[in-house]
């Protein structure tokens, strides 16, 4: 086995390794694992990848790769920004829920919402006593 | 029976401002509406400036966005406060004052008399409206009415005019995604989707230097025609 063999099936089972232990989701898991395992196959047996290359009509296995490599690049690109765009959906609804709660009116003199209020239906203020999570709501960090 | 823009109560005319950065002028803008009698919403889209505090001692509906967000999401906090209030009209008014408030009345008239659902500012239905609009101005804007035309399937005589106004039930039915200045042509392909009846308007723009060097640079219509495109795509 030469050098750069090692440094790579390293890497592979170190991927491997992180999304076994540190992430749960199993859709994940699963997809990880099979890309890992094509990966350590081609790592270990080189010349599997060029004869699959020529079987696509590619010279080499490693231009095969690099054409993969460009398609897994761009549709990784298109997940992030798809992501991306959730997550700003998610943090618009809640600015805009705290800027909506938070309004002063036009008939306010006063700056903060709680003094508003307080002035107007004390009811609607939450006392902050009662201020604590209902239920436990800690998850994993990935969705 | 017709109803006519004086026969409407102007409280339930609510108009929506989105202010970033504009504390220096924001009070001038709003005195004429203010005196107007219409209902004011204005959404501070977390300026660092002292926009907040100006709105403070004003006759306004105030509200803060946390984060810088951008105006589209800026007009849709608003339009959803004013209609939480019972909003009949919607306004749309650029917090810069290139608008003029005169006009909203020429607006809402045909709201107001059913002939549309929302009414779009246009500054080129006059002659002496158009001549106002610098050259590069000008050719940029034709150029994205026809940009518009093909995504939005509206073919208008003015775009990006931020001045518009909508009935309580067209506001409802038009919820901006568009954070930031796409919103004017998500509008557009709004109306087209919902079957609003639209008009435009003829509406004065008040060129200062203020707000020829606040408004929008020409780089940014690529970034809206950015927004527009992936958006088609990608969900």
């Amino acid at each position: 086995m030469t050098l750069i063999q090692i440094a790579l099936l390293i890497m592979a089972l170190a991927v491997l390794f992180y999304f076994w232990r540190l992430r749960s989701r199993s859709r994940d898991r699963f997809i990880v694992t099979l890309i890992s395992l094509i990966a350590i196959m081609m790592i270990l047996l080189p010349n599997w990848t060029t004869q699959l290359a020529h079987l696509l009509g590619v010279g080499r296995g490693t231009d095969l790769l690099i054409y993969l490599g460009f398609v897994a690049g761009g549709f990784l690109c298109i997940l992030f920004y798809s992501k991306d765009r959730d997550i700003e959906e998610r943090m618009t609804q809640l600015a805009r829920a705290v800027a909506i709660l938070h309004a002063k009116l036009p008939t306010s003199k006063t700056n903060s919402p709680q003094e508003y209020l307080a002035e107007h239906d004390a009811s609607l203020l939450p006392s902050p006593t009662t201020c604590s999570l209902a239920q436990d709501n800690t998850r994993p960090l990935d969705r | 029976m017709n109803v006519t823009v004086a026969e409407i109560p102007l409280h339930e005319v609510y108009v929506v401002i989105a202010a970033y950065r504009e504390g220096s002028v924001l009070a001038t803008t709003l005195a004429p509406l203010i005196a107007s009698g219409y209902s004011i919403v204005v959404v501070d889209d977390g300026s660092p400036d002292n926009t907040w505090s100006v709105l403070q001692n004003l006759p306004v509906y105030a509200l803060r966005h946390p984060i810088n967000l951008g105006q589209g999401a800026a007009l849709q906090t608003g339009a959803e406060f004013a209609l939480s209030q019972g909003a009949g009209f919607i306004v749309h008014f650029d917090a810069d004052g290139q608008h003029n408030a005169d006009d909203i009345p020429t607006l809402l008239a045909p709201l107001v008399e059913g002939k549309a659902d929302i009414a779009l500012g246009s500054r080129f239905l006059r002659r002496d409206d158009a001549n106002q609009v610098p050259w590069k101005r000008r050719l940029m804007l034709r150029t994205a009415t026809w940009v518009n035309w093909l995504f939005t399937g509206l073919r208008l005589s003015d775009a990006h005019n931020g001045f518009r106004a909508m009935t309580g039930e067209a506001a409802r039915q038009i919820t901006i995604r568009e954070n930031r200045s796409a919103h004017a042509s998500e509008i557009l392909a709004l109306i087209n989707r919902r079957h609003l009846r639209f008009v435009e308007c003829p509406t004065t723009i008040i060129y200062t230097a203020y707000s020829r060097a606040k408004g929008q640079k020409g780089i940014s219509a690529f970034d809206i025609l950015f927004d527009l495109l992936v958006r088609r795509f990608v969900r």
